[in-house]
């Protein structure tokens, strides 16, 4: 089958050439308007509990995008008019930043701050420090007095050493654009030229803004790679031909994957570039091994009747097995992906599928064709000639096989990979240290986000719902019980820097309502006494103020926990003590809702990716596995290559474990790839052994064809692919030059796995599949 | 054999992948590993603890009871804590023992406990309790087993069996007692809402209702003889008696310009000698054997007067905390206070203990 549609290519090579470079042309006008932007919807698992919550009450208990901004004075506290002027100033302005919501901005000049006082009248709520800032030190000192004595101000809004103040706003979701947001933002905060005052901002908007931020660097970083691999690529290949139609194949299948993805209506998430780099390294690789094989068939073509086409035609038929089946279970593993609720996971796997699929094409197929035209397949490029150091190391591959070393080059295996299997099982799922994983730890985002968590109870925030359809079910004193209790039991983990409710503010009120005599600060005993209280909170207030603590209808109250940090420990934890205590609530009508906010949509992603990530992991090599024995029709050929998968993920996960790295939604896709990656090197190889064996070279002669051949590929490929990989490692984004280092991991071992370990594994186990059906074959 | 052993092998050779595959399949249908979280364990003191009431037995325990039916004792002196089993969920207001091991308490929906094994167990006493509001905010023990509480709705109960059996010793009435004591020579004064004076010199028989011409809040009351005594309350007023509690006269020249507190430690500026004054006072206690009076109120107060209640002095505990505090022990390294939080101060360094 493969003979036929050799020889068709090759017969009908202009049109098969002219309809893919048509095609290419067509696909560049789609491919050049693909949306880079990361969108906010598509992080959410939507059908998950969490997030249904998430979602229904986000608009009222605060959603996600909370940006946080810190003032901060170096001198002296706060209490200075140039420092309430900035953050006057800073409150003002931000009611005119893009989809902002105006009634959740709150600072010490809103009017959401205020402080509840007993007056001649009854009791009178009056906003801290709105419409005027004070001026002279008496108003200064008296405002210094009255956020001291607000538990609801002193803590959440001023730091406890009172040398810095929080503003913060919130956006309307759907109007949301990360980077306007973070522009628009950061001109403001950057305006501030008060000496001595220093403002620090942090939210997921401005995480993302700074993504983008560091777009145009990282896609230089990407160039230079694509340079180096070009260069590198001419100097190991001496060819023009291995130079450039590795470089066509990659380029054609990204502009077919991009057009189609755009067409498909599926943006480029600017953090998954790396995926990107690591389809076109596929690209790349079966296209060198394309050209290596072709280089060869030149070779035995007798002096004087050099004709490509021949040599083409025959790389082809003898290449097509192994590389399209290289290329169907890097689709299939990646496309296993697409399992997960996660829309931006479900969208990448098919951007994956649909790029990886049109790597068939632009290499397998495209390259020979391409090769069939070549007019001096003798000659050089260049007299650098770096050969005899690449058979030098396959030399030594061919020794490993021959010598006893075979032996302990599999038990080394054995050893490295129950060692790094044990290791990896400390792999975390979630961000494995405080801060952002996507930048790095002294970057300024992580920095300002470190600085604000020491000072505050927690920059990020959960928020749980406990209520039902009833009216007025938070007044009930039952309810609001339960959530002093909560926020008790809560409180008690250290991470969680602090909780507020309604039932914080109740008893403050009941308090100021009995001369300020703390033994009443406590929750009315009734339903209709929490109302009365309530009320009085209320009085003056604008809409929206109540919205942080309890819902229109008052038939749903929200706790808000603060958190230190988001690593997935402490979120798994916390989730696990609300889910402790909610199983012991037995509340009439009303229950206990998880949860929204930052943290419980990322509780909600990290659980989906903690609960599937051994079935991907299993289906994954389970497709793999499959589509081996269904290839050379033999169950052992999928035990035989699972050998380097398997050997290549375990050390990449206990790598990832020993960095620090947890499984996160930006993570998950690369994992997974990565698998799907481990077993071209290998297929390559041992498929070369199977022909050669075929024309009836002996044993050892076989294995030593196939390393100076097909491994001459595989050593070029991952050389070059790994050092262009490396140079990601430069990146301002921690993210992506982890990841660099982590695609560079995988080649290597999956390399040298291919280089060494299988074929000393054909020679000592003799499979069926490559040996046929010969007596000492299993 | 060695046939049958091979084609064993074989077989077996043939199975496993099959196994493999089947065991891939299992695992990537029905295996989802649930999150688990790491454990946590509370402190004995926690940031959202309210300390209501206080009491030092003996030298090195420290006895104090808090909102939502929390109890915690230290027998270091404030070193480490130990919290104990209430039963209980509603406030707790106040605390009294005659020793280690003897103890009660008393609270909210007119609660009363007793314990005769340091704590290791409260029992609920039966304490009488009326149909309008029950909220029992001060107790007393004394020799014998003999305790007197008081409380909302003009409350005054006594027990004579060390807190088992409580009753009414006056009938209930519309104001709030806050704080009952005894004269040195064994009459009993309670003090209340509207600067409300109750004055019994029978040990409960009869109560006379004394003027007292404030019609604030009065919070707390104790002497120093059989003759002298201070009660005090809200906005920082002040009456002293020197006739065993018939008669009280507002205390209040002597405060007006008192320079000491403007350098007490965290007062920075000059106007807030007027603060303190006008602060709350929630608790007044005659120190014997330093012959002092101390006391605590609203926004980190502490307060100090020589025995004839002349000679005020007043300050915040520390510059930002402006915690209230309900009750204090007297003891030999230092007052210690309790209400937002719980802390020692030894004149000059205000130390708080373990919270987080």
């Amino acid at each position: 089958m493969s003979e036929n549609l050799a020889s068709w290519l090759i017969r009908f090579r202009v049109w098969v050439v002219g309809v893919v470079f048509l095609a290419t042309f067509a696909m560049s006008f789609s491919a050049v308007k693909i949306d880079v932007k990361t969108v906010f919807q598509d992080l959410l698992p939507s059908d998950h509990e969490y997030v249904k919550t998430h979602n229904e009450f986000k608009d009222t208990f605060g959603g996600s995008n909370l940006v946080t901004i810190m003032v901060e004075v170096e001198d002296g506290d706060i209490f200075q008019p140039e420092v309430l002027g900035v953050v006057n100033n800073l409150t003002r302005e931000l009611q005119k930043v893009s989809a902002v919501n105006p009634f959740q901005i709150i600072s010490l000049a809103s009017k959401k701050l205020k402080e509840v006082k007993a007056s001649t009248e009854g009791i009178e709520t009056k906003p801290l420090m709105w419409p005027e800032i004070p001026e002279t030190d008496a108003e200064l000192q008296e405002l210094r007095e009255k956020v001291l004595r607000n538990s609801l101000v002193y803590g959440p809004y001023v730091s406890e050493d009172l040398t810095s103040t929080l503003i913060t706003v919130d956006f309307i979701d759907r109007l949301l654009d990360y980077e306007t947001a973070f522009e628009e933002i950061n001109g403001l905060v950057n305006n501030v030229s008060v000496p001595g005052v220093k403002v620090r901002v942090v939210g997921d908007p401005i995480l993302y803004g700074w993504v983008n931020h560091y777009l145009p660097e990282t896609l230089n970083l990407v160039l230079l790679a694509g340079l180096i691999l070009v260069l590198m690529l001419f100097v190991l290949n001496r060819t023009w031909r291995g130079t450039i139609l590795p470089i066509i194949s990659g380029a054609v299948s990204a502009i077919w994957a991009l057009g189609i993805s755009n067409l498909m209506g599926i943006h480029f998430d600017p953090l998954v570039i790396v995926i990107a780099m690591l389809i076109t390294a596929r690209a790349v690789s079966h296209s060198v091994q394309i050209i290596t094989r072709f280089n060869e068939e030149v070779e035995q073509i007798e002096d004087g009747s050099e004709e490509a086409g021949a040599a083409a035609h025959s790389t082809l038929s003898e290449l097509l097995r192994p590389g399209m089946l290289g290329i169907a279970t890097d689709a299939c593993c990646v496309a296993v992906v697409a399992l997960s609720p996660i829309p931006l996971l479900q969208k990448l796997a098919l951007l994956a599928v649909v790029w990886v699929g049109t790597v068939a094409i632009s290499s397998v197929l495209l390259t020979p064709v391409l090769l069939s035209w070549v007019k001096h397949p003798r000659g050089y490029a260049h007299p650098i000639n770096v050969s005899w150091l690449m058979h030098r190391v396959l030399d030594l591959c061919h020794w490993v096989v021959v010598s006893r070393m075979r032996y302990v080059m599999l038990i080394w295996t054995a050893i490295v990979f129950l060692g790094c299997g044990y290791y990896a099982l400390n792999l975390k799922v979630g961000d494995a240290n405080p801060g952002s994983p996507i930048l790095w730890q002294d970057s300024a985002y992580n920095l300002d986000s470190a600085a604000i968590n020491e000072k505050f109870q927690g920059a990020d925030r959960m928020f749980i719902v406990v209520g039902g359809d009833e009216e007025n079910l938070a007044k009930k004193p039952e309810v609001l019980k339960s959530l002093q209790e909560f926020q008790r039991f809560i409180e008690v983990q250290p991470e969680v820097g602090g909780t507020l409710s309604v039932s914080d503010i109740l008893p403050a009120v009941n308090r100021t309502l009995r001369e300020g005599n703390p033994r009443f600060e406590e929750l009315g005993s009734t339903q209709d006494i929490n109302g009365e209280l309530l009320y009085m909170f209320e009085a003056g207030a604008e809409p929206g103020d109540m919205d942080r603590y309890v819902d229109t209808a008052r038939a749903n109250a929200s706790v808000t926990l603060f958190f230190r940090d988001r690593q997935g420990e402490t979120i798994r934890t916390t989730i696990a003590r609300i889910k402790e205590f909610v199983a012991e609530q037995n509340l009439d009508g009303a229950e206990y809702k998880l949860a929204g906010g930052l943290i419980g949509v990322i509780a909600a992603v990290n659980e989906v990716i903690l609960s599937g990530q051994l079935q991907s992991i299993a289906l994954a090599l389970l497709v793999l596995v499959v589509l081996c024995t269904l290839v050379y029709r033999s169950s052992m050929a999928g035990m035989f290559f699972m050998v380097p998968v398997v050997l290549s993920n375990t050390v990449t996960f206990s790598f990832m474990a020993y960095m620090g790295i947890g499984m996160n939604i930006n993570t998950v896709p690369v994992a997974a790839l990565g698998i799907g990656l481990g077993v071209d090197y290998a297929l390559y190889i041992c498929d070369r052994i199977k022909q050669e064996l075929r024309t009836g070279a002996d044993d050892l002669t076989a294995i030593e064809r196939a390393l100076h051949s097909s491994g001459k590929g595989v050593m070029i490929t991952a050389f070059v692919l790994i050092v262009s990989v490396l140079l990601v490692y430069q990146s301002s984004l921690k993210f992506q030059a982890e990841m660099g280092l982590l695609v560079a991991l995988w080649l290597t071992v999956s390399a040298f796995t291919a280089l060494f370990v299988m074929p000393a594994m054909a020679y000592i186990f003799k499979p069926a599949f490559i040996y046929g059906d010969r007596q000492d074959a299993v | 054999m060695v046939a049958a052993l091979n084609k064993l092998t074989r077989l077996g050779v043939g199975v496993s992948p099959w196994l493999v595959i089947a065991g891939l399949l299992y695992v990537g249908l029905f295996v989802k590993p649930e999150p688990v979280g790491s454990t946590v364990i509370p402190t004995a003191i926690e940031a959202r603890d309210r300390f209501y009431g206080l009491v030092n037995p003996e030298p090195q325990v420290l006895w104090a009871v808090a909102a939502d039916g929390k109890i915690v004792r230290s027998d270091d002196a404030g070193q480490s804590w130990q919290v104990q089993d209430s039963g209980t969920n509603v406030h707790l207001q106040d605390i009294a023992a005659w020793d280690s091991q003897k103890a009660i308490i008393v609270g909210n929906t007119g609660v009363a406990m007793y314990t005769e094994n340091g704590g290791q167990s409260w029992w609920q006493a039966d304490a009488p309790r009326n149909d309008v509001v029950n909220k029992l905010l001060d107790v007393k023990v004394f020799a014998n087993g003999e305790a007197w509480a008081v409380g909302s709705f003009g409350t005054i109960i006594v027990s004579h069996d060390y807190g088992k059996s409580w009753k009414y010793a006056l009938e209930p009435d519309d104001y709030i007692l806050n704080e009952i004591t005894e004269r040195k020579d064994g009459a009993l004064v309670a003090v209340g809402e509207f600067g409300t004076i109750l004055l019994s010199e029978d040990r409960g028989q009869s109560w006379k209702n004394i003027p007292s011409t404030v019609e604030s809040s009065l919070m707390t009351v104790d002497f120093v003889d059989a003759q002298t005594g201070i009660a005090a309350g809200l906005d920082g007023i002040l009456l002293k008696t020197s006739d065993g509690g018939h008669s009280w006269q507002r205390i209040g020249n002597q405060f007006a310009n008192l320079p000491e507190a403007k350098a007490a430690p965290g007062v920075p500026n000059a106007s807030s000698w007027q603060d303190v004054t006008t602060e709350h006072i929630f608790t007044l206690r005659w120190h014997p054997l330093q012959e002092r009076w101390y006391g605590a109120g609203s926004k980190g107060l502490w307060l100090k007067a020589d025995a004839d209640g002349s000679n005020w002095r007043a300050g915040r505990l520390a510059p930002k905390d402006l915690s209230w505090h309900t009750s204090i022990a007297l003891t030999d390294n230092g007052v210690i206070y309790t209400g937002r939080n719980i802390g020692r101060w030894d004149g000059t360094r205000w130390q708080v203990y373990q919270s987080r």
